[in-house]
């Protein structure tokens, strides 16, 4: 189990589409856990197009053939016709996946996991921070 | 016998949270949980808090309890309830809150950290919060689109901060304290607060119940009375 940070970023899900896809990550994680911090909670972009959830994840919900399969279920597709390009970004020192998931020439969705699956919880936490800062324009309301 | 004589004649000195009940507040969320999702109004049990992703059980003040840990991304207490709505007064109050940075970094890490937050709407809502320049705390009080704002800059501290506001339209004052001592000038020449509590901008820990501007750091024993304290009283509540 990894407790970590991750974001989705939608770029070309429709409304049902996305919806979908936000309710199977709104049920990642423990039913229940003394520590609020473990339940999954998210943060939504100010336009919406963009969710960062905290849970206690079980890794295999978060490889990048889990979501493939995901985004195929949700298009009726092969899973094999989803492809990926992956990077990693670096938002406070650590070091965090993003990957897009396209389908032909259009991207979908872009994946990061703030800090990796195997960074601690105060890594993890570190990378979405900084990210949050990097992008505080979006997702901040201005003062 | 005689230690127990000596005991009964001085008096057991009461412990932090019986202190703060003393004062008759209207709402008090000490937020010492060790476990769960509701933050306990001792005041009203319908006043009761939610918690978004903290972490409980962590170092307290330093009375024997302990606090919520307060992400900086996605947690917040939404201490919104019917109840709350019905008791607030946005004419007179007083709302006191102790908090702690996580590291020296966030005095200077460009961003907007809401300590507590009781929104109305954009003209009326009492905040105190971290402004994105560096080092600086704001106490913030607008009602009817007139504000009144002390702002101070060259905290540097990662210590526990008492951090109290008093509004007052019948003495026409607003009031910031720092650790139990006024900073900034009164406040003077207050708007006449107008609507209700929001459903969602009623929090400690970030601006709404989106996370936005989350604190980033510890915060504890948030209290709101219907009048303003006096100075004194305030002293006292920045004593542990």
């Amino acid at each position: 189990m990894w407790h970590g940070y991750v974001g989705i970023e939608n770029l070309a899900l429709n409304a049902t589409q996305r919806a979908t896809l936000v309710a199977e990550l709104r049920a990642l994680g423990p039913e229940s856990d003394p520590q609020p911090a473990r339940l999954n909670h998210r943060r939504v972009r100010l336009d919406g197009d963009a969710v960062i959830f905290e849970a206690l994840f079980n890794e295999s919900a978060l490889t990048v053939d889990a979501f493939k399969n995901r985004l195929a279920s949700i298009f009726g597709v092969d899973p094999e016709t989803i492809t990926t390009d992956a990077t990693t970004h670096h938002f406070a020192g650590g070091d965090t996946p993003i990957v897009v998931f396209s389908r032909g020439v259009t991207d979908y969705l872009r994946l990061a996991l703030f800090g990796g699956v195997s960074s601690s919880w105060e890594s993890s936490g570190d990378e979405c921070r900084g990210y949050l800062k990097l992008y505080q324009a979006t997702w901040e309301l201005a003062e | 016998m005689l230690h127990g004589t000596r005991r009964a004649l001085l008096g057991a000195r009461k412990k932090y949270y019986q202190r703060v009940m003393g004062t008759n507040p209207t709402a008090y969320w000490p937020m010492w949980e060790s476990s769960g999702s509701v933050s306990q109004d001792l005041v009203l049990a319908a006043q009761n808090g939610v918690y978004t992703g903290v972490t409980l059980g962590q170092p307290g003040i330093g009375d024997g309890r302990t606090s919520p840990f307060f992400d900086g991304a996605l947690d917040f207490n939404d201490i919104f309830s019917l109840a709350l709505q019905g008791n607030f007064n946005g004419a007179e109050g007083t709302m006191a809150v102790w908090a702690r940075v996580d590291n020296v970094g966030v005095w200077v890490d460009g961003s907007f950290r809401r300590i507590f937050d009781i929104r109305a709407d954009s003209n009326n809502f009492i905040s105190v919060y971290k402004s994105n320049a560096s080092n600086t705390l704001v106490w913030r009080y607008e009602a009817n689109n007139v504000s009144e704002v002390v702002t101070i800059a060259g905290y540097t501290t990662v210590d526990w901060m008492c951090l109290v506001v008093s509004w007052s339209k019948s003495a026409e004052e607003m009031r910031a304290y720092f650790n139990g001592v006024q900073v900034g000038v009164t406040q003077v020449a207050l708007g006449a607060w107008a609507g209700n509590l929001d459903i969602s901008l009623t929090v400690i820990g970030a601006y709404s119940t989106a996370s936005v501007t989350a604190w980033h750091g510890n915060l504890a024993h948030a209290a709101l009375w219907t009048r303003p304290l006096t100075p004194t009283q305030i002293a006292s509540l920045a004593v542990v």
